[in-house]
């Protein structure tokens, strides 16, 4: 087990660098050169000052150099400036970090809580009609484009009935308490239903998996109840793969919420790299997308290491 | 699947007609969504392509601006009405569906060839090439897709020395979306072309091939490729799906397909400001993706009960894992 978590943790390690070194040169395509915008903003700069001023930040080095340079002062905890805010970049990404998180846990509890008894329900009787409809609905959540149904759940709520607020967070308002929370009931409940159709065909496919087996048969053959055989046999091992699920979905944690961030105006994570690539924020968007990374494979990570935890037949290598 | 399936050969049809393809039909039919999702997509297919026609049925076309008739309530002329520049929604959201369905399927096409191509050669070679091709799969999975694609979609080409009027033609967009969007597609269709071919190489027929002097382009050519078609056909169906969801966020988010050419996702990019004026020009865009989506799912889990009976939809779904990766 050590050895297993050690490979992996030096195989996330290897392919974070990659990443990195792929995301450097990503971002350095994009438009909005500093070295552009400073020609284009001032006429009768020269070419001699272009090239200066490329020296002077190190500009007229080889990619490979500038990105081993950025990677040493990642390294040190250096992400250098926003441009767009003119603030560290390390100083803005924690408070976005913290919003992400509170409307993704939010959401998340909330779509796990749907999605369980859901799709246990629609397992226990394949084929049924309420297999049926509960199927339709989950279809229907993963089909549905989510900044569409936050564009309606905006119409419907904030435009037509006056309920709830149409974005932000309410802190300039100094909203506290209820009238706080209120300003978060959109954005969790448009990433709520745009992840619950998955997660309720993820759990159902699992259970009836699981219902399949011959050890189901033989807790029936033993006169154990329907309810005894499912709580104490088929929960049990059925759930197993949503553990890897719950690892998974901890990866889009933040790339996740980024529609919603920025339909809603949450200034979280998600909304902090969309403005970071839309507003050439060089190294906004390299530290916020080696972060999106960084907890992606975490999360893969850790649902891996948890699977084997509740399933020793897993094979690791 | 607890109940049995009927038998497809009933008295009215003779015995003998019962080919695969003869049962994978009785299967499909019994699905009714399944059916009512392709009619339903041949026909937003057909009105799309007829756009022109309908344009010059109206007398107007689609990139006509007249900020006259800005969000203008419907009427004979703009069956629909007019969006915020006064264009006529129905052209639009006409021309917008050829734009994304041609998307969904080239895009779906195109990381079905890539996976293909990486699965066969990773299940067919083995040894460390599997080994190389299954981590990198790993690795691009792993990855934060939306992020990474607004990254990619926001790169700007002429830096990558590609010419600009090229670069700034109208179709370009169109081309860079359907590329971008493949690149991190293939990998569901690598992992099941993989592990279909690593079962099919120690099959007696392949190795028949093999004695027989067969090379390794003709095994897998006439033997593997044929019998891995159908995970490939389902999941790129379902492909198709995503897809279309992704081109929409894309654009919506005014990285994917660039005005004046119209699409379901960029028609809503302003829709924000002009739902208090015209809250219905941000209604339908969205509800044709809805619909279009979920009936490209209907017909893929369709698809997949009657091509593919044993791996029944009750199973873990192919592309449930994929579901998550989705943008939220």
């Amino acid at each position: 087990m050590r050895r297993f978590i050690f490979s992996r943790l030096w195989q996330t390690a290897l392919v974070m660098v990659l990443v990195s070194f792929g995301a450097y040169v990503l971002i350095g395509l994009m438009p909005g050169d500093p070295i552009d915008l400073m020609i284009t903003a001032n006429p009768s700069i020269t070419s001699a000052d272009v090239a200066r001023l490329k020296g002077l930040y190190g500009l007229d080095q080889p990619l490979v150099l500038r990105w081993l340079h950025w990677l040493w002062s990642a390294l040190n905890g250096d992400f250098g400036y926003s441009r767009l805010f003119t603030q560290p970049v390390t100083t803005l990404i924690g408070p976005a970090l913290v919003n992400s998180l509170k409307l993704m846990l939010a959401s998340w509890a909330l779509s796990l809580a749907i999605a369980l008894p859901a799709g246990i329900y629609a397992a226990l009787k394949p084929q049924s009609f309420r297999d049926y409809g509960i199927n339709l609905a989950a279809f229907a959540g993963v089909s549905i484009p989510p900044f569409w149904l936050g564009l309606v759940a905006i119409l419907v709520f904030a435009v037509t009935l006056h309920w709830l607020p149409a974005g932000g967070t309410g802190q300039l308002d100094n909203a506290r308490g209820w009238e706080g929370l209120r300003y978060m009931i959109l954005p969790v409940a448009t990433l709520t239903i745009a992840s619950v159709g998955s997660h309720i065909r993820f759990v159902r496919g699992s259970m009836i998996e699981v219902m399949r087996q011959d050890f189901i048969r033989t807790a029936r053959a033993k006169g154990l109840s329907e309810r005894g055989v499912v709580i104490r046999h088929a929960l049990r091992n059925g759930m197993m793969p949503v553990v890897t699920l719950l690892g998974l979905e901890f990866g889009s944690l933040f790339s996740g919420a980024l529609i919603t961030e920025t339909l809603f105006s949450w200034p979280g994570m998600g909304r902090l790299i969309y403005n970071a690539v839309i507003g050439s924020d060089y190294n906004l968007a390299m530290a916020g997308l080696m972060l999106a990374t960084l907890v992606t494979l975490i999360g893969n990570l850790l649902a891996d290491i948890g699977y084997k935890l509740l399933d020793p037949r897993v094979k690791l290598s | 699947m607890i109940q049995p399936r009927k038998s497809s050969i009933t008295p009215h049809s003779h015995p003998k007609s019962a080919s695969p393809w003869r049962l994978a039909a009785n299967r499909f039919s019994r699905h009714k969504l399944a059916w009512i999702s392709l009619l339903v997509l041949v026909l937003f297919a057909i009105a799309s392509l007829c756009a022109p026609l309908v344009a010059h049925f109206l007398g107007t076309d689609a990139q006509a601006v007249d900020l006259f008739s800005r969000y203008g309530a419907p009427s004979p002329d703009h069956p629909l009405g007019t969006d915020e520049l006064g264009r006529d929604v129905l052209l639009r959201l006409l021309y917008g569906g050829q734009v994304s369905l041609m998307v969904g399927v080239s895009s779906a096409l195109c990381a079905a060839v890539l996976g293909t191509i990486i699965g066969v050669i990773a299940g067919f070679r083995g040894g460390w090439i599997d080994g190389f091709l299954m981590r990198f799969t790993d690795g691009v999975i792993s990855l934060p897709l939306l992020p990474l694609l607004i990254v990619l979609a926001a790169i700007d080409p002429g830096k990558l020395g590609i010419p600009r009027d090229i670069v700034n033609g109208e179709s370009f967009s169109l081309y860079r979306i359907i590329l971008i969007i493949a690149l991190f597609g293939w990998t569901t269709v690598a992992r099941l072309v993989r592990a279909a071919t690593l079962a099919l190489r120690e099959r007696e027929f392949v190795m028949a091939a093999r004695a027989l002097g067969g090379g390794p382009v003709h095994i897998i050519m006439r033997h593997i490729l044929p019998n891995v078609v159908t995970p490939i056909i389902i999941a790129t169906t379902l492909a198709v799906g995503n897809v279309i969801l992704m081109e929409s966020v894309l654009s919506f988010l005014g990285l994917g397909i660039q005005p004046p050419v119209p699409s379901w996702g960029n028609m809503l990019t302003h829709a924000q400001e002009f739902i208090w004026d015209a809250p219905l020009l941000a209604l339908w865009p969205g509800l044709l993706i809805f619909i279009t989506v979920i009936a490209v799912n209907f017909l893929g889990d369709g698809l997949q009960d009657a091509l593919d009976p044993r791996a029944d939809t009750d199973t873990m779904p192919a592309a449930g894992q994929d579901d998550t990766q989705t943008a939220q």
